[in-house]
């Protein structure tokens, strides 16, 4: 006999199915299943599984004809991204491999603290200094309670020297908010009888009243550009049903958000300033709470609706912007677990409301309080240690960090992110105890303690980072007094024995409320000649290089609204406030940001368009060209073809 | 799609991307829809997929079917997202064991089980691991042939086969132990 035994032929049945069957094998197996009345059983069980699995999947999934269109707008615009940072990796591969990424690193390295600060701009160093420093700068407003409970807005320098009463009134002064640029300070008063929003300068000067409306104007907040200032405004008491207003930064133009008095509260600006984020808990029978966007728009504001119908109990806690349009909300419920529930959801300002009803994307639902969330992380509680989890990307090994290993006591604990983003300072308290402060990256890597453990020293709540990064300020009670005391962080990572500088002795029980002076944003340097700009564009140019990668903390469209649209979107009215501004294009990529950028101020003061030469749809694309206004309003193109061997594709 | 579409894709033309997606969007889809066995999920992977694969363009061999690239790295995206979704849920059932919580841990298949017809045939593929349903679903619903799946999966054929095998003798068994 010619043929296959039955074990052969049940290893032939097997391949066959896999089409893995050879002609000859195929004719032996026929054969063999002819005169084997159990093999055929065999393939005869093995066809109807074959069958029905092959039914069943169609009858599951054929149904479901494609993704639906957002995934081809999403990858839209998020493709041109991932083109650009090819090139320039690319780039850096024929520029020399890691000699040259590291070079570029340590040079950027340079310049990163301008661009991160997504809350206040950061103070730059200029090129041409040529001291090194760290030195704190700008000024510091905070509150502090005077001996008959008074309060009192006051600013000091960085190093805790020119301590200034800046209201000298009897009546409550607080909420000390400095306007993006730095020059004003905005608070609340109840000077007149009821509490309402004033301003003024840096220096306390040039006094002025927003609001006048009987009840309470408070908890305000100035969009990134400083044109406006969303606020609250009650009838009653600073507690009672409230509307959510929106005024000039004048004070003119009062608008309300809100069709009538709710229990409404401000969130957030989007960081292009085109859209805030309030919510609503108006449901008289539990917390039903909504999530609202307001669209502002030129003088008005349009509420865009309601985007997340809450189920009762839930609240937003904190509004991460992901990009102008997205942002991501930590947001708990407390009716659903005794402890409880919170997520990690996401949001769109754009597109159609009902949208949001049913699918808005739960990214996270923890059992445990979410205290922060950074790009790609957020971090939570395990027991007593603390853990860093991812809530998009790739998931990475954690380690709880177990902060009590010190304590023989309950540990409280606090954690503020730095303006990088990548970065949070946490202070870990023994409860009437020791406290140590540490560093740490964002994905809970690096925990760096920050000098050495101090005692009988309690932190409060808010510590202030400097827009730069490099200072915090932190308020420390010896349960008498409260001082403001100052921790450089770099100082203190190097040096395990040193402690904060005491920066205030002003003997009192409550300072409170600390900001840190923004620093006039700038992008670039001051210059003064065409061959300055050069020098500042090239270096701009490299910025722009590391911020597309992908993993660095400021995506394109973060940088370029968040950072570019707030401040170019308007006409540059001043030369003298405008340094440098640089203008990269990567394949049209920031086009959509920079719409203002059509018009320059030129010589004589009048606003004219841009050179069409300058436009960034044709002659830039595929290349990088700068733009670069040279502070006397005149605007230089630096781009040109780029330089040879950066980007190969430009070089003819 | 021929080598002057990816071309253009890879040199960042809009339309030849747009093109890319439709022509393989559905496939892609329905490939992380399979694996992943949840329409949002599905969505999601399929975006990531091609951002993926936009990313990766400039390494895609020329001696390489794109179709079959691209869904290797679908697979590899809905793999991680497999991953991610069962460290998800550990991590919720330390939580919840931790607290004593009566808590429901998330099925992102409970919301699909309602319209499955044979559902001791679903029961039987879900008890099946990754390692032996993704191979499953790639023969029995997108009909690909072996080579193209050890392709796919970065693996010989012949652990295809033995993989498919054992997962077809699994479900065999199973459905053998069920009374119907």
């Amino acid at each position: 006999m010619t043929g296959i035994n039955h074990k052969q032929a049940q290893r032939y049945l097997r391949a066959a199915a896999d089409g893995l069957l050879r002609e000859n094998q195929r004719a032996l197996l026929d054969a063999h299943l002819r005169e084997c009345d159990s093999c055929r059983a065999a393939a005869d069980e093995l066809n109807a599984l074959e069958a029905r699995l092959k039914k069943s999947f169609q009858a599951k999934w054929d149904a479901n004809d494609g993704p639906s269109k957002d995934v081809m707008s999403i990858i839209h615009t998020r493709s041109r991204r991932i083109i650009m940072t090819n090139r320039i990796k690319t780039t850096l591969k024929t520029a020399g491999g890691i000699a040259a990424l590291l070079l570029l690193i340590v040079f950027l390295n340079s310049l990163l603290g301008r661009f991160r600060s997504s809350a206040a701009p950061a103070a730059a160093t200029q090129t041409n200094e040529t001291t090194q420093s760290t030195q704190a700068e700008g000024l510091i407003a905070f509150v502090s309670k005077q001996d008959n409970g008074n309060r009192e807005i006051f600013t000091m320098q960085a190093d805790g020297s020119e301590l200034t009463n800046l209201t000298n009134n009897p009546a409550t002064d607080e909420s000390p908010a400095w306007s993006p640029d730095g020059t004003r300070i905005a608070f609340t008063s109840d000077r007149s009888g009821d509490m309402d929003i004033y301003v003024m300068n840096a220096d306390g000067s040039n006094l002025s009243r927003l609001t006048d409306d009987r009840g309470y104007e408070d908890h305000f907040s100035w969009s990134p550009d400083g044109t406006k200032i969303v606020y609250s405004s009650s009838e009653t008491s600073f507690l009672g049903d409230s509307n959510i207003m929106i005024m000039n930064a004048d004070g003119s133009n009062k608008t309300p958000l809100t069709p009538q008095p709710g229990k409404y509260s401000f969130l957030s600006w989007s960081p292009d300033g085109q859209h805030i984020v309030f919510q609503s808990s108006d449901n008289g029978e539990g917390i039903a709470t909504h999530l609202f966007v307001a669209n502002i728009n030129g003088g008005g504001a349009v509420i865009d609706g309601l985007f997340f119908e809450g189920d009762t109990g839930r609240q937003h806690q904190q509004v991460y912007w992901e990009t102008p349009n997205q942002f991501v909300t930590i947001n708990s419920n407390f009716e659903q677990t005794p402890w409880g529930k919170w997520n990690i959801t996401r949001f769109f300002t754009d597109g159609d409301n009902n949208r949001y009803n049913d699918s808005n994307p739960i990214l996270i639902t923890s059992e445990m309080p979410i205290f922060a969330i950074f790009e790609n992380t957020y971090v939570t509680l395990q027991e007593d240690s603390l853990v860093w989890l991812a809530y998009q990307g790739a998931p990475f090994p954690y380690s709880p960090w177990k902060m009590d290993s010190a304590c023989k006591t309950k540990v409280i604990f606090d954690l503020q992110k730095a303006p990088d983003g990548r970065h949070a300072f946490v202070s870990v308290n023994c409860e009437g105890g020791s406290t140590s402060l540490y560093l740490v990256n964002s994905d809970g890597s690096e925990i760096k303690q920050l000098g050495a453990t101090m005692d009988n020293a309690t932190p409060l709540p808010f510590p202030a980072w400097s827009p730069d990064g490099k200072q915090l300020l932190l308020a420390l009670s010896d349960q008498r007094k409260v001082e403001y005391y100052r921790v450089d962080v770099e100082e203190l990572l190097d040096d395990p024995s040193a402690k904060p500088i005491q920066l205030t002795t002003t003997g009192s029980t409550y300072n409170y409320g600390a900001v840190w002076q923004p620093q006039p944003f700038r992008f670039g340097v001051p210059v003064e000649s065409k061959e300055q700009a050069l020098i500042a564009a090239q270096s701009g140019l490299k910025a722009a290089y590391k911020y597309a990668e992908p993993l660095t903390v400021i995506t394109a469209e973060q940088l370029s609204y968040g950072e570019y649209a707030k401040r170019i979107n308007q006409p540059l009215n001043s030369p003298s406030d405008l340094k440098v501004w640089f203008i990269v294009y990567f394949n049209n990529e920031w086009q959509s940001a920079l719409p203002a950028l059509s018009t320059y101020i030129n010589d004589q003061g009048q606003v004219v368009p841009f050179p069409t030469e300058m436009s960034p749809v044709s002659q830039f694309r595929g290349c990088v060209y700068m733009a670069v206004n040279a502070g006397d309003g005149s605007v230089i193109e630096v781009g040109g073809p780029l330089p040879k061997g950066i980007m190969p594709e430009c070089d003819n | 799609m021929d080598s002057y579409w990816l071309e253009e894709c890879r040199e960042g033309d809009s339309l030849a991307i747009e093109k890319m997606v439709h022509t393989y969007q559905r496939d892609v889809y329905r490939l992380a829809l399979s694996i992943l066995d949840n329409p949002d999920e599905a969505e999601d992977g399929t975006q990531e997929t091609f951002l993926a694969a936009l990313r990766a363009l400039s390494s895609f061999r020329e001696d390489a079917v794109f179709k079959t690239w691209l869904f290797s790295i679908a697979i590899n995206v809905c793999r991680s997202r497999l991953q991610r979704r069962k460290t998800r849920g550990r991590l919720q059932q330390i939580l919840q064991s931790l607290f004593h919580l009566r808590g429901e841990i998330e099925h992102p298949e409970a919301a699909t089980m309602q319209n499955e017809t044979d559902a001791e045939l679903w029961s039987a593929i879900r008890s099946l691991d990754e390692k032996h349903r993704i191979p499953l679903v790639l023969r029995y619903y997108h009909d690909l042939p072996i080579a193209d799946i050890a392709a796919m999966l970065n693996i010989p054929p012949g652990t295809v086969h033995s993989r498919l095998n054992h997962a077809r003798e699994k479900l065999r068994a199973l459905l053998k132990e069920e009374p119907r």
